[in-house]
């Protein structure tokens, strides 16, 4: 019992298979890593301030991806076994 | 940023310098759009925890999802000013943003992680990687690391004065997670049938639930609300805290973390350090889940 995992989210993991947990949680961080990503490549290419700017949110861009991997690890591994 | 120890330290006339420093508390205005968003933030937060514990956690995700999208948005757009340190204080105006965006990416990280097929035990071990990322991300390019990172010169005094701190920790932490298991009386994390599971499960509470959630709420949260609300920012603080916990599906649960929180944050607020809470709430958590249901269930 932590913020982390309470008793919510235990229920949630515990009551949800893996198929259903990454097609509705998992699609959510999923689409906002890809316009997180979307857009700092955009504001890169649109001048030095610009892509000093986006570096502003890689502490969020990069724990996104660590989900995002973690998403389709679960999904890919679910699809193989 | 060893000068602005150094100011601090003399300014103080020989007090004990803390072995982790959290940032001043200076008051200072913040831009208008920072202003008016702040409340929405914030409160966009609790709706998510509102609607994760009581209506459906799906749709707190998704409230989650674009408050750290408009988070950061609104960081690109700010003007370097709001996002720039000034050499003579902690801490710049958008700091509030982050510490904001690290409360939304611990939630989405504990519901995103389809953790269904791994032992109980590893959750938070695993559910912490993701946030403690972000946390030193957030952290990273500032001075805050600077003043983290003390000169090697002020280490033997910094230590002489942290003693009594980590002693304060240890034995608060004791005695709240006896009084937590008291009063919740969880059952274990992991028992002693499997020691990985047990060491991974005392790992991930210790450090994630308990150290982490200090430096996000007391450490980067708590400092960048009182730099821009005043006291009434302390308060906002433990009102995020609290709303966290809302998932606990316990008011007994609910009401214990929220005065928890409160004690650890006016710690903080008298000591300027984290050193004592961080502690406290790693033991806290550490008997609550693990030792105390064990030894005592």
């Amino acid at each position: 019992m932590t913020s982390l995992v309470d008793e919510t989210t235990r229920s949630v993991i515990a009551g949800s298979d893996v198929e259903s947990l990454t097609t509705t949680f998992g699609l959510i961080v999923v689409i906002l890593t890809l316009v997180l990503l979307v857009e700092r490549e955009l504001l890169r290419g649109i001048g030095r301030d610009a892509a000093e700017r986006a570096g502003r949110i890689r502490f969020i861009v990069v724990p996104c991806l660590l989900l995002t991997m973690g998403v389709l690890g679960a999904r890919f591994a679910s699809l193989a076994g | 940023m060893s000068g602005g120890l150094e100011r601090r330290e003399s300014g103080r006339s020989g007090a004990p310098l803390r072995t982790i420093a959290v940032l001043d508390r200076r008051e200072s205005g913040l831009p208008l759009a920072l202003r008016v968003s702040l409340p929405v933030y914030a409160g966009a937060i609790v709706l998510a925890e509102l609607l994760v514990a009581f209506v459906d956690p799906l749709a707190g995700a998704l409230v989650d999802a674009v408050v750290l999208l408009a988070i950061a948005n609104h960081l690109v757009a700010l003007r370097p000013e709001a996002a720039a340190y000034s050499p003579d204080e902690a801490g710049a105006p958008d700091d509030v943003l982050r510490a904001l965006a690290l409360v939304a990416i611990l939630r989405l990280t504990s519901l995103a992680l389809p953790l269904g097929d791994v032992p109980e035990a590893y959750w938070p071990l695993i559910a912490g990687v993701p946030p403690a990322v972000a946390t030193v991300l957030a952290t990273t390019p500032h001075p805050l690391r600077e003043v983290l990172r003390p000169a090697p010169a002020q280490l033997g005094r910094i230590a002489r004065a942290s003693r009594w701190e980590l002693q304060l920790g240890l034995l608060a932490g004791v005695l709240l997670g006896l009084l937590g298991y008291a009063v919740i009386q969880p059952p274990p994390l992991a028992t002693t049938a499997s020691w990985p599971r047990l060491v991974a499960a005392s790992i991930g509470v210790v450090l994630f639930a308990g150290v982490l959630e200090e430096v996000i709420f007391r450490g980067l949260l708590q400092s960048a609300l009182r730099r821009a609300l005043g006291r009434a920012g302390v308060l906002v603080g433990c009102g995020l805290f609290a709303a966290v916990y809302l998932g606990t599906d316990s008011f007994a649960a609910i009401a214990f973390f929220a005065v928890v929180g409160l004690v650890f944050a006016l710690q903080v607020e008298r000591t300027r350090s984290l050193l004592a809470v961080a502690v406290a709430h790693g033991v806290l958590s550490l008997g609550l889940l693990v030792v105390w249901p064990l030894a005592l269930g």
